[in-house]
This record gives structure tokens, sequence and C-alpha cells, in this order.
């Protein structure tokens, strides 16, 4: 029964979301119009309501309010709004072009390692596409298998079945591989959890404790990524695989 | 020497008879202060052996020192002179009193030319200690009390970082001379930050010290700023001089000045020094105290690609000025910046420090755009209010003209090198497709296991089905022969029901013979002329009997349908139908299981 609902719901999903869908695409305009005439503040406010309180998202409304933020010099804030677009759309030419504007103007510059090139190339091929059309792509092509090997098994010319044999271990290879992306985005948006530091200046301490040494200093802005969360403080990570804990209050996490 | 004085003895024989002998004791006072000296002296207009001392209870004695001498005097009275020799032996004593009292001293006796004088007592009263004025014939004991070193500190108590003077000042008699003055013992001034006023001429004025008038000489002034809080030491200064002390001559060639060396030192404190207060300390405070003002200045707020910038951040006013550090400016990445030039333009007068420090900042720009500067907050501690003060410089934005768009700076940062040449910001985007936030994601739901494992599922019974009517449609002969032999059957039932009425049972029989043909040899009814029939039934192994019983059973069926016949023959031919037909059927499942 509950499945029933489910499946219910995700069948008319599309219906149901159309009237705040519709809202949010106007205020989405008004606000369009307010960065157009340069009122960046208001614009601002708009496009948060939509996030905030009518609860839809887009990568071009996070990428709208991080260049909001830019033109306000606001730097952490438009870096923030950046990544949040990316993860939405990891390929966006125009996200990475402006959030590289927004770095210019921080104060950290960090190495960025790279991960080993197997993992690498995992994540490029895993990041065509969002987890969500990975997953209904597995669908999609768990169906091609079936139609493929209905197809060889009925069709006699021989054509048809030589094409069919073949497609149907394409189609199927396609299914694993489109699982097993939708599966490890899945696996990694748990693991990764990357945050902006929104001071002006954070001191890393090397323990999560108050008197604790100070490792380093971040500055407004540089990308960290959070790994465990202990009291107030949160161990972070840079992309040069420094350590360290930091106050929560001072990062904001992307996710 | 003994011939002179016998000489002389014999001269004043003749005067010595005019004149009577007098031998007394005096001293110059009556009383005595307790801390004086006494000096009695005996004298004899004579000269005098085997002087005998009373004794001096009650006092320290010094002596006797002997004193002789003569004296002549030439005195014309009316025209007539009379010259007049006398000789005179004075005995002195120095007598310290011991304590206070009258005393009386015994007299004395001497003997003259066989006679023994004695002399008168004296009394002396001792009273109370006095204030000696000082003896200006004592150089030294003078100098002990003329010359002196005095420290003057301005503050006891002062804050950590605060100006403190000390001005150390040689005083002395004005009669006297002083040079050579040397420091032998110079303070460390441990804990404390210290700067030498530069004395350029040391001149002495006229001043007053403890309502006496001194010659003075501000010898050394130094300003101390107390790094740190706790009771600090001072060391003290100790500087020695030649003092040219006047002395009475006794003759014309003496030096009127006794030189002496005198070693002064001055200046041994203890200093507390406050710590600043926690209260409200701000967290970017650095130790600056005093009283400045801030501020940070771009050298221009527009700059071409290439050409460089400056910005200088500067703290001016009074305080200590050389002992904090100036707040660190920070950049953007998109511009290259070279270390600050420090620049310190401080004077240090007794009142403290005092000018403007800065640090000069030097950035090239790398990319275009406009780039916030953040603004910079500098604390201070003011003296005058005991609180701290804080001074946040403006924000200022530096606008880079002209240059790429996002050059890449040759850094080793991937994720920006990435960023091709001459990239211009983007304009925001005008469509876009909503999404709720926080929408479950389908994957790993129910839903999307069975929408993924059913098409799967159907693999294998899509296959058992195809195989299924596969097996059918290969197995269509059998269905017909078995349909056959059930039809054959069944017209044979028929045939039977219809015995006694000649066209349906004859129809029936040939029907039922066709279709047990039709089984047995998988012939269509058009293959089926007689010959045919009787040569596939011999290839199946039928025994000839059978076959000829059979084909006459054909003819006669045939035949009978368009002939008269009774009910008697029909029940015949249907006996020998079941007959031929079981017979046929027995023979032909023979062959086949052989």
């Amino acid at each position: 029964m509950k499945n029933l609902v489910y499946i219910f719901i995700l069948l008319f999903q599309f219906s149901i979301g159309q009237t705040t869908d519709e809202s949010a695409q106007k205020v989405f305009e008004i606000a369009n119009e307010m960065y157009k005439k340069g009122d960046y503040e208001n614009a601002i406010q708009k496009y948060e309501f939509i996030e905030k309180s009518l609860k839809q998202e887009s990568a071009d409304l996070y990428f709208n309010l991080g260049n909001s933020y830019y033109k306000l010099n606001k730097v952490a804030p438009s870096i923030y709004y950046y990544e949040k677009a990316l993860l939405l759309k990891p390929n966006d030419k125009n996200i990475k072009t402006n959030l590289a504007f927004a770095q210019k103007r921080t104060i950290d510059n960090i190495k960025v390692i790279n991960e080993l090139g197997f993992t690498r190339f995992i994540k490029s091929v895993t990041s065509i596409f969002s987890i969500n059309t990975w997953t209904w792509l597995s669908v999609i092509f768990s169906v091609l298998t079936l139609l493929s090997f209905a197809l060889f098994l009925y069709k006699e010319e021989s054509n048809v079945k030589r094409f069919s044999f073949v497609s149907i271990f394409v189609a199927l290879f396609l299914v694993l591989v489109s699982f097993s992306s939708a599966n490890f985005l899945t696996n990694y948006k748990k693991k990764d959890k990357p945050a902006i530091v929104f001071e002006d200046t954070v001191e890393v301490k090397a323990e999560p404790k108050e008197d604790a040494d100070n490792a380093f200093t971040l500055h407004e802005g540089t990308k960290v990524y959070v790994k465990e969360t202990l009291d107030n403080y949160k161990r972070i990570h840079l992309t040069d695989k420094t350590e360290g804990w930091v106050l929560s209050s001072a990062i904001k996490e992307v996710r | 020497m003994k011939k002179i004085f016998l000489i002389i003895a014999f001269i004043s024989q003749f005067v010595a008879f005019a004149q009577e002998v007098k031998f007394e004791a005096k001293t110059q006072k009556g009383a005595y202060a307790l801390n004086e000296k006494i000096l009695l002296s005996y004298t004899i207009n004579n000269d005098g052996d085997n002087f005998e001392a009373p004794k001096f209870d009650g006092f320290k004695v010094e002596g006797p020192y002997i004193n002789k001498g003569n004296q002549s005097s030439i005195t014309v009275i009316n025209g007539k002179m009379t010259s007049k020799r006398e000789i005179f032996t004075q005995l002195n004593f120095v007598l310290t009193p011991k304590s206070k009292g009258t005393f009386t001293i015994q007299p004395a006796t001497i003997e003259y030319e066989g006679n023994v004088y004695k002399s008168n007592a004296v009394v002396v009263r001792i009273v109370d200690a006095v204030q000696m004025p000082s003896d200006p014939n004592d150089p030294l004991a003078q100098v002990g009390e003329g010359v002196f070193l005095v420290a003057e500190v301005s503050k006891q108590n002062p804050y950590v970082n605060e100006p403190v003077t000390v001005v150390y000042k040689v005083y002395f008699d004005p009669r006297y001379g002083v040079n050579n003055v040397r420091e032998t013992d110079n303070p460390a001034y441990n804990g404390f930050w210290s700067q030498f006023q530069d004395m350029k001429n040391l001149k002495a004025v006229l001043s007053q010290y403890n309502g006496k008038d001194y010659a003075m000489v501000e010898w050394r002034k130094v300003i101390l700023y107390p790094l740190e809080a706790g009771s600090k030491n001072l060391d003290p200064l100790t500087i020695t001089m030649d003092v040219n002390v006047p002395v009475r001559r006794t003759s014309p060639f003496d030096d009127p000045y006794k030189t002496v060396k005198k070693t002064i030192s001055a200046g041994a404190r203890t200093i507390n020094v406050k710590p600043l207060p926690e209260a409200n300390k701000p967290i970017d405070f650095k130790g600056a105290v005093g009283d400045f003002s801030f501020k940070v200045v771009p050298s221009k707020s527009q700059v071409k690609y290439g050409e460089s910038l400056d910005i200088n951040v500067e703290v001016s006013g009074k305080g200590n000025l050389k002992l904090f550090e100036l707040p660190k400016l920070e950049f953007p990445t998109a511009f290259d910046v070279f270390e600050p030039k420090h620049n310190e333009e401080v004077n240090t007068p007794l009142s403290g420090m005092i000018g403007k420090i800065s640090d000069t900042y030097t950035i090239v720009p790398q990319a275009k755009g406009k780039y916030p500067i953040k603004p910079l907050v500098f604390s201070y501690f003011d003296l005058k209010s005991n609180s701290y003060k804080t001074i946040t410089s403006e924000e200022f934005i530096v606008e880079v003209i002209d240059g790429p768009g996002l050059a890449t700076v040759a850094s080793n940062d991937s994720e920006k090198q990435d960023i091709t040449k001459n990239e211009t910001f983007q304009f925001i985007n005008r469509k876009t497709n909503f999404e709720p936030i926080d929408k479950p994601s389908p994957f790993g739901s129910t839903l999307y296991y069975s929408l993924l494992i059913l098409p799967l599922c159907f693999i294998p019974i899509l296959f058992i089905v195809k195989r299924k009517t596969d097996e059918y449609v290969s197995d269509e002969h059998g269905n017909r022969v078995r349909l056959n032999n059930k039809l054959a059957k069944k017209y044979l039932g028929q045939a039977k029901k219809e015995l006694g009425n000649k066209v349906p049972f004859y129809l029936a029989i040939e029907k039922a013979l066709h279709n047990f043909l039709k089984a047995k040899l998988h012939i269509e009814t058009s293959e089926m002329d007689k010959e045919n029939i009787e040569q596939l039934l011999l290839q199946k192994n039928a025994s000839q009997e059978s076959v000829s019983n059979f084909i006459n059973l054909m003819k006669s069926a045939e035949f009978a349908r368009y002939a008269p016949s009774s009910d008697d023959t029909m029940k015949l031919d249907f006996d020998r139908a079941v007959e031929s037909i079981s017979e046929l059927e027995k023979q032909l499942t023979q062959t086949k299981s052989v």
C-alpha cells in the first residue's frame, strides 16, 4: 500500500509541483530584472526566497546568487553559491568561469593536489550526469536490454538477430555502468562534504580545543572538506591535504 | 739646631728676668655640643720642661700637638725704642666628649728653671649634639656632603609600554669644581626598552635641594618603556668624578684646591609595572600603548594591468611606536604582493616616542576586475582614558583595468589554470528549471530497484515462453496424427449411431477411414487415391491382406452410398471397418516400434 502511494506521488509529482514551480519561475524572473538593473541586494532577497521559502533549487538559481554576491564584493557567499551550483551541474563552464573570478579575490592560495589517475577518471566519468539521471538511465538501459533480447528471440532475420545480440550486451553493460555511477555518486555525496570559510580569518587548531595550538590560518572564501564533527568543532581537510580543527560557526557546508 | 736653641736661650735670658712666667689652660668656649671637638691648649710664655698633662676623664684625647714659637716686638715710646722678644710654648689637645655633663679638667704642671708651674683648671659643659657646621678645613669630610647624585623617576606604577623617564642629576656645592666625570657602572635596564637622551652640553644650573642651594647638572636622561608586567629593579648608576675642593691656603704657593676622586651612585629603584587590563581587550591588540591615528591609503584606486600599486598602512601619534607590529594587509590571490617596506619616522624626546611608522605594500595585479581590500583593524590602549580604542580603516576597491580577464598566473593550482585567457565574468542565466530541494533521490528506492530488476527478470520468462511456443510449433505433426486418430474414432462412433441410415453411415465410415489414413500415413485428402494408399501402407510393412481388406472396405463404402443396402450389410461393413482399422493399427504400430 505504501509503495502504491509512493508510486502515485512519483507519477504525479510533476503535476503537483507545477504550482510552486510556476511561482518560483515568476520570482526568478523578477529577481533577474533586479540584477539587470544593478539592484543586487533585492535580487539576492528574491533568489533566496526561492531557495529558502519555496524550497526550490536549480544550478542557475545558485549561479545567479553567486553572481549577485560577487557584484556586492562578498567573497565567501559568492563562492559558496557557485560551489552549490557546481554540485548540481558539475561541468558547467559559466559557473566554473565565475567561480574562478571569485576565487581570485580570496586570500588563501591553497595548492590543489589531484587524486590519482583512476579515481580522477571515475570521478570525471560519473560527474557527466547527476545521480537522478544515472538512476533513470539504468532503468532505461534495463528496459532496452529486455527489448533487444526480445528482438533477438523473435526476429528471424539474421541482420536483426546479430544486431540485437550485440545490443543485449551493450545495454546490459550500460545498466551496470549507470547503476554503479549512481551508486558511486550517492556514496561520494555522503563522504564528500565541501564547505566554505565564511569568517574573515579563522585559526585552524591542532586539536578541537580553544587553547590548542594554532596550526594555520584560513581566510574568507577558502574551500575546505569536512571530515568529522566533534562538539562545536569540525575536522577539516584542505585541497592540499593539510588537516585541522575549526569552529563549526566559521564555515558553512555547501551540501 | 741645638746650638741655635742654646743661643736663643741665652739671648732670652735677659728678658726672662724681667717678666714673670705664665702658664695657663684655655678652651675656646665654655660649652660644647656632644659631637664637637674641644681644642684645649696650654700655653707657657717661656720654654718649659717636664709637662705633665692631667687625666682627661670622660674624653677621648688626641695630642699633645706642641707648638713653639717666638714673638718679637719693637715699641717706640717718646723717641725711645724698646725692643722685646717673647718666647712661648703651646701644647694643644683635641678632646672628643664621650657623654654629656659638666667636666672639670684638672691643672697641668710644667717645670721651668727648676720651678714647677701649675696651670688653671678648666670647666667645660657638654650639651646635646648639634648639626655640625661643615668644617671648612677638612676637604674629605666636606666632599661627602656636598656632592651627590639623584635619580628622578617619573612614575612608580606605569602600565606595560607606558613611558617612564629617569633623570640622573648631580648636585654639588657651587664652590666646587667638578671634572673628569665618567660612568663606572651602567644600569642595564632589564625588562625595559630604553633610550638615552642626547645630553649635548652639560651645564650646571643653580638649583635647590632640601632647601639648600646647589649647582645641578642633568647628567643623563633615559626613557624607559616597560616590556612586561611585574616588579622590575632598576640598577643604580654609578659615576666617578674628580672634585676640586677649595682649601685654606697656608702659603701663597699652595694649590688653592684640593682634588678628590669621588664615586657616587643612585637610582636603585623598584618599579611596579602594571599589566594592561584584560577586560575589553580587543583580539587584534598587538601592544600599542599611547595615542594614535591609523589609516590605509592606496596610491591610486585604478590601476592598469601590469602596473604596480602602493598601499600604505600608517600609524602616527604618540606612544610606543617602535614596540608593536603594524597589522598586516591581506590581498586577493589576483595580486602579486612584495614584502612590505617598513618605514619609521620616530623621535624620542623625554615625553616619549612621537612620529609615525608605516608599511608600504607594492602589489602588481594579475587579472582584470574589481577587488575589494578588506578593512584593517588597529587597536591600542589609550593612557588618557585608560581604555582600549579600535580604529578600523576604510574598505576600498582596487579596480584593475585592461588586461586579461583571468590571466593564468604561474601558480600550480590546477583549478585556476583550467580557465582560458580572456574570459569575462558571465552574466546570470535567465532560464531555469526548478526542482524541489531535498527531493529524495529515486536511487535506492524500492520502486527504482523493481524498475531496474523487472525488465531483467522478464528475460528468462521471455526465454521460457519462447521455448514453449517453439515446442508447441514443432509438435504440430504429432498433434495432427492424434487429432486424426481421434477423428477416426469419433466418426466410427458416429457411424455406429447411424447404423440403419445408409448415407450418413457410409459418410461417417468414409471419414473415419480417411482420418485414420491421415493420421497413419500423414497425407491429405487430396492425395488419397487407392494406389497411392496401397503403396504407402505396404511401405509401412502392413500385410498384403489387411491392406487389400482396407482398400475393399473403402471401395465398398464409396459404392454402398449410391447402392441400396440392407441393415445387415451396414452392420457387416461396420464390423469390417473396425476390424481392418485395428488390424492396420497394430501392424503400423509394430513397424514403428521396430
